[in-house]
């Protein structure tokens, strides 16, 4: 078990962090918020680049300091943007992670061919980097996180860059991995985490506001989310009065999903609350919602 | 496995090679700069090799032997109004006689070599008479004033002369003085390779030995990769396979720019039969007062202790640019912040009270060390002519930096990375 213990985080006279209490177990976790809200700087704790102001982070009761390369040896990173050496091949890389991370070359290789395999690279394996397009080199990111067989795999935005097929593959993939690991997603696309996620964290105010399964979270909002039609110049008067999560133009009308804490009105019709309304709803302050 | 892709990752760096080879451009230049020397020196070659190097009675009366028989030749090939010459030097220095129109291109070039042949000959005769007139005190007091030295200072200089004297009359009691050399007064071969090619050179693996560290240990930072490789398993423990591969590039572009140099150097000109010549020789001495090396060494003695100081001096240069590389993520900037730290060590002496011993005490860097490599393990100058100087130099900022690259790397393995 990995588990964070009442962790601050100050840069400087910047307070990145406070207080924050999370455990994980096996199965993925979401860690959901929008871009500056303080995930890179908890995700760079878990994995060791930067360390607690105060608290502390323990795998298996011990402190992730301390256990020092026990503990990396168990760990898969991949960050929101990683460099790579662009005149080697993929295979080149991956050799040289892999012996960073321990491995004899004979086991790298086969584990290496494996997930070439795995991440559709295996064409390209061994010509350059620099003539990848975005998608494929964060598919070798994808690739060296997993090299070692991680215990706690933790990925910082791994679908940027990725066309909408690779990321319904790269789903299915990290639902298959996270059967006997702990899977940490960081992301502030709440699709990539919605079907997949055993649990999701909500950041905000530099602390952790949720920390609970999908539905659960989605009932935050139960019997509060409403779809109506309005005339287009009422649009302005109907956004001081209510929190629209979602606009769409149908014929000479607007078609609004929105927040309500009233009874329901004329022509307005309840639906069900998705991860996606509580995230929009949560950081409407921050302008996540329309 | 990581030892080998740190290294290739320092091999495929494009300024590396590129500058080495611009630098062995460089020296080949500064050692053909004396070629005019090449043949007149070789008369010396041929002369060992028909004499020996070591100047003693036997020595000296077969090589008067031949000097009586070549004053006899020259006489009779240039007779002018039957008046006879001793020496070729007088002969030659006489301006009424055209040389070029009695005798032909083969006897011409013979004389000039004979003319050579009788400034070893006859100041082999003199060596004797010379050291016993070589006065170390005055030497002492001589450069007291050239540096404007005054109290204790001073009295450092006149008491380390003292061990100078010492040793002075250690080398005439031993011999080491009489031994044949190229003459230093006519082709300063000493400060030609232990000073300007040896500081050329010395100064050309500084540059690169910097640049070397300072892209191994930032190679990551400036590919951004560091993310990936500090999260492995290895983590922050890769800066040691780092400070490895650039120890191991250290070494290799010493052994190719200095083994490219000395190559071309000893090709160019022979120094057959004078690698065992003594370097406290007479005839290497190029001012008045000679070479006192600190200990009886050979050339080629010589030369090995001056690779040796030559090496360590740029591991120590090495460890410098590590720890800065461990503070500053930017290779050029490394190089830059070395370059003034070397300035600041070689404009601190120019501050110091010349009054105090201080002023031998800031002397003591690797930066002042290299400024003089035709000196190093010599008694000779007046700042750093110490018996010790570069063994203290060299092992007290071994120490010192051993135990800062340990802190920086302490430091790194806690520093926060983004």
């Amino acid at each position: 078990m990995l588990a964070v213990r009442n962790v601050s985080k100050t840069f400087g006279r910047f307070s990145a962090l406070e207080d924050i209490t999370i455990e994980f177990d096996k199965g993925v976790y979401g860690l959901l918020a929008p871009n500056g809200a303080g995930k890179t700087t908890l995700i760079k704790m878990l994995v060791t680049l930067l360390f607690p102001t105060n608290g502390d982070i323990l795998y298996n009761g011990t402190d992730i300091s301390d256990l020092d390369e026990q503990y990396r040896d168990v760990l898969g990173y991949l960050p929101q943007e990683f460099g790579y050496y662009k005149n080697y091949s993929p295979e080149q890389y991956l050799l040289y992670l892999a012996a960073l991370k321990g491995m004899n070359k004979k086991t790298a290789k086969a584990r290496i061919s494996e997930l070439l395999h795995l991440v559709h690279l295996e064409e390209v394996s061994r010509k350059k980097m620099k003539k990848f397009s975005g998608g494929m080199i964060q598919r070798v990111g994808i690739a060296q996180a997993m090299l070692n067989d991680p215990e706690i795999l933790i990925l910082d935005e791994p679908t940027a860059g990725l066309d909408p097929k690779e990321r319904a593959r790269f789903r299915k993939l990290l639902t298959e991995l996270a059967r006997d690991r702990i899977v940490i997603l960081s992301t502030h696309i709440v699709s990539d985490v919605e079907s997949i996620a055993n649990e999701i964290i909500l950041i905000k105010s530099k602390q952790v506001l949720y920390k609970d399964n999908v539905e659960n979270i989605s009932t935050l909002l139960d019997g509060r989310i409403y779809e109506t039609d309005i005339p287009i110049s009422d649009i302005e008067s109907f956004q001081e009065r209510y929190t629209v999560l979602a606009e769409k133009n149908e014929h000479e009308k607007i078609k609004v999903r929105f927040v309500a804490d009233e009874e329901s009105g004329a022509g307005w019709q309840r639906v069900t609350p998705m991860l996606e309304d509580v995230f929009l709803y949560i950081y409407d302050d921050e302008g996540a919602a329309v | 496995m990581i030892l080998k892709q740190e290294l290739l990752k320092i091999v495929k760096t494009p300024v590396i090679p590129a500058l080495l080879a611009f630098f062995m451009l460089i020296n080949l230049i500064i050692i053909i700069s004396d070629y005019h020397q090449k043949d007149e020196m070789k008369v010396l070659t041929n002369m060992v090799e028909k004499y020996g190097y070591h100047i003693d009675e036997e020595m000296l009366s077969s090589m008067e032997d031949d000097y009586k028989e070549n004053v006899t030749w020259m006489n009779q090939v240039v007779q002018v109004n039957d008046k006879t010459y001793e020496h070729p030097s007088a002969l030659l220095s006489n301006d009424s006689i055209s040389l070029q129109e009695r005798l032909n291109d083969q006897k011409l070039r013979k004389l000039q070599k004979f003319s050579v042949m009788e400034q070893y000959y006859r100041t082999s005769r003199q060596v004797d008479d010379i050291y016993q007139n070589i006065q170390v005190s005055k030497q002492a007091e001589k450069l007291i004033n050239m540096y404007n030295l005054q109290g204790e200072a001073a009295e450092t200089v006149r008491n380390g002369y003292q061990k100078v004297k010492e040793r002075l009359a250690e080398i005439i009691d031993n011999g080491e003085h009489r031994n044949l050399f190229f003459k230093g007064t006519a082709y300063e071969k000493h400060s030609f390779l232990f000073g300007s090619i040896a500081r050329a050179l010395i100064f050309e693996l500084m540059g690169l030995v910097v640049l070397i560290t300072a892209f191994a240990v930032n190679f990551e930072f400036e590919q951004k990769t560091h993310l990936l490789t500090y999260t492995s398993r290895t983590g922050r423990n890769l800066v040691w396979h780092k400070a490895a591969a650039a120890a191991v590039s250290t070494l290799a572009v010493i052994a190719v720019l200095t083994g490219f140099t000395l190559l071309c150097y000893f090709l160019i000109y022979d120094y057959s039969g004078l690698w065992h010549v003594p370097i406290s020789s007479y005839f290497n001495t190029e001012l008045k007062f000679p070479y006192i090396s600190w200990w009886n060494v050979s050339f080629i003695q010589y030369l090995g202790l001056f690779i040796v100081c030559l090496t360590l001096t740029q591991l120590l240069f090495m460890a410098i640019s590590m720890i800065l590389s461990i503070f500053i993520k930017n290779s050029y900037i490394v190089f830059l912040v070395f370059s003034i730290i070397f300035g600041i060590g070689l404009l601190v002496p120019t501050m110091m009270p010349l009054n105090q011993n201080v002023m031998f005490a800031v002397h003591f860097t690797p930066f002042s060390l290299i400024l003089n490599p035709h000196t190093w393990f010599m008694g000779n100058g007046a700042l750093t002519f110490f018996r010790y100087y570069e063994a203290a130099t060299i092992g007290g900022w071994m120490v010192l930096l051993a135990i800062l690259v340990s802190v920086s790397v302490r430091f790194f393995k806690k520093q926060p990375l983004s």
